[in-house]
């Protein structure tokens, strides 16, 4: 044990700082690194394994933030970040029964899911062939709730929602487009 | 030049070591305590609430994995999900009852991070839990078990305010992004009336409420500029006690007010601010529910 050190062996030289020795710190015995002489340039006490967490946590959170790099929960923090506009397009799936069609909820098959337009979009940004799948597993899931449906169609309508405020506000149709239809 | 620039050199490293004096100054250990089962209590509800389980049938086709998933393609077997969820609600409640606190804690919150990262890889990138996920980090290091420990001060601050400075950091930074993506337009356009008009038609409970603050111009651009002005203001959080009391409340209502009219749940951001930015201890004592005596005793486990 080195002048110094309250106690243990010292673990070697670093930075010009003076011999390290380890300290037991008072607060419940978790062991860390420091001088001889305890206190930081700052007259503070060594933190190595704080200050390196909390200075290691603000990095990652303003390299995620700054580069839009997605390591979550670090992320680029974009709420509602982009403009909205009147005219939006929104993709659905579309049940076909000998009676009706009707739009397909996905929390009918899984409780709490609510991301399908976005699985869609992902899907038909790798291909058509990628989308034929995804309507395929779309609908093996479907007939078993529904067990009349005969096919499925994904689709992608363009809507646009009035300007003036007194008009209903219900989004006006543009365009409706099958971007691909699969079973029956 | 040179004898008025060096002053202004030496300012920046004196804010920086201001900074940090402050982030590692003493703390209170009995309001570290406090906020830890605050943030576990919060860890025990979202873990154990949400239907995890409901993800179990999705079709591999619908799963795009965050980065510490993407070793598996589907989601996982439903009883493992069920397994990280009973094991992260009792570590949860060990840290409430105080056994084993800080591994307890660490467990805890691995538990939510490998569920919230489930629900997190089915759609676009989820903001729901991410900000607790993130602001707890600094209390995954072990922090005192006993308000009376020896060397509690020391180990009791740092984490909360390291926390308190990533919340702020995550709010201004959303503030920020909306100003990098769309400028003062996010404010000056008719951007808050199409995000009502889409929530009144995505709301199952309560449409009348986005649609009411869509059809009055004077509600949404107000609500525009309260909520851009809060996410910039929100550093002053740290600054002054009524500024603090002010923005606080302002989250808190623009959070429930996304709640009512989008039904998107940023509860748990409710709770985060609420645990990090109230001195319960310091409240407490005012309203006499913790005598100064027993405050000096008080050994919480």
């Amino acid at each position: 044990v080195i002048e110094g050190c309250p106690s243990r062996a010292p673990l070697g030289a670093s930075g010009g700082a003076g011999t390290v020795c380890a300290v037991e710190e008072a607060a419940g015995g978790s062991t860390s690194k420091g001088p001889a002489s305890g206190p930081n340039r700052w007259g503070r006490p060594r933190r190595r394994v704080p200050r390196a967490v909390v200075y290691g946590l603000l990095a990652v959170l303003v390299l995620a933030a700054t580069t839009g790099a997605e390591l979550w929960p670090f992320n680029s923090w974009q709420l509602f970040s982009h403009l909205r506009q009147p005219r939006q397009t929104a993709v659905a799936v579309v049940v076909e029964r000998p009676s009706a069609e009707e739009r397909l909820d996905p929390t009918m098959l899984w409780g709490e899911y609510r991301s399908l337009g976005h699985g869609i979009s992902r899907a038909h940004g790798k291909g058509q062939e990628a989308l034929g799948e995804l309507c395929d597993a779309l609908y093996a899931e479907v007939v078993g709730p529904v067990p009349d449906a005969t096919g499925l169609r994904i689709e992608r309508t363009t809507t646009v929602r009035p300007s003036d405020p007194g008009s209903g506000n219900r989004p006006r149709v543009l365009d409706r487009q099958v971007l691909t239809s699969c079973g029956g | 030049v040179a004898v008025d620039s060096a002053p202004a050199r030496n300012r920046v490293p004196s804010r920086l070591t201001a900074i940090d004096r402050w982030i590692f100054a003493d703390g209170d250990p009995l309001r570290y305590l406090v906020v830890r089962r605050a943030l576990a209590a919060l860890l025990l509800v979202r873990i154990a609430t949400w239907r995890y389980h409901s993800y179990a049938d999705l079709p591999d086709e619908l799963v795009h994995h965050v980065w510490y998933w993407r070793w598996t393609d589907g989601m996982p077997h439903v009883g493992a999900m069920v397994a990280l969820q009973v094991l992260g609600a009792l570590a949860a409640l060990g840290v409430l009852v105080g056994r084993r606190p800080a591994a307890c804690f660490a467990v805890a919150w691995g538990c939510f991070l490998a569920l919230a990262g489930l629900r997190a890889g089915v759609g676009k990138v989820l903001h729901n839990d991410a900000m607790a996920l993130v602001a707890m980090v600094p209390f995954l290091v072990p922090g005192p078990a006993r308000a009376d420990d020896p060397g509690a001060a020391g180990r009791s601050g740092w984490p909360l305010r390291a926390a308190q400075l990533v919340v702020v950091l995550i709010y201004f930074t959303t503030g920020v992004q909306k100003l990098v993506h769309s400028g003062v337009e996010w404010v000056t356009s008719d951007n808050m009336r199409w995000i009502m008009e889409g929530g009144a038609a995505g709301a199952r409970l309560l449409p009348a409420v986005p649609e009411w603050i869509a059809s009055e111009p004077l509600l949404w651009r107000s609500a525009a500029v309260a909520l851009l002005g809060l996410e910039l203001a929100f550093p002053l959080v740290l600054v002054h006690r009524w500024a603090r009391r002010a923005l606080l409340a302002g989250v808190v209502t623009m959070h429930l007010l996304t709640l009512v009219t989008l039904e998107l749940d940023y509860l748990s951001w409710i709770a985060v601010d609420l645990a990090l930015f109230i001195d319960w201890v310091a409240l407490g004592e005012r309203r006499h529910y913790i005598g100064a005596s027993a405050r000096s005793r008080r050994a919480v486990a």
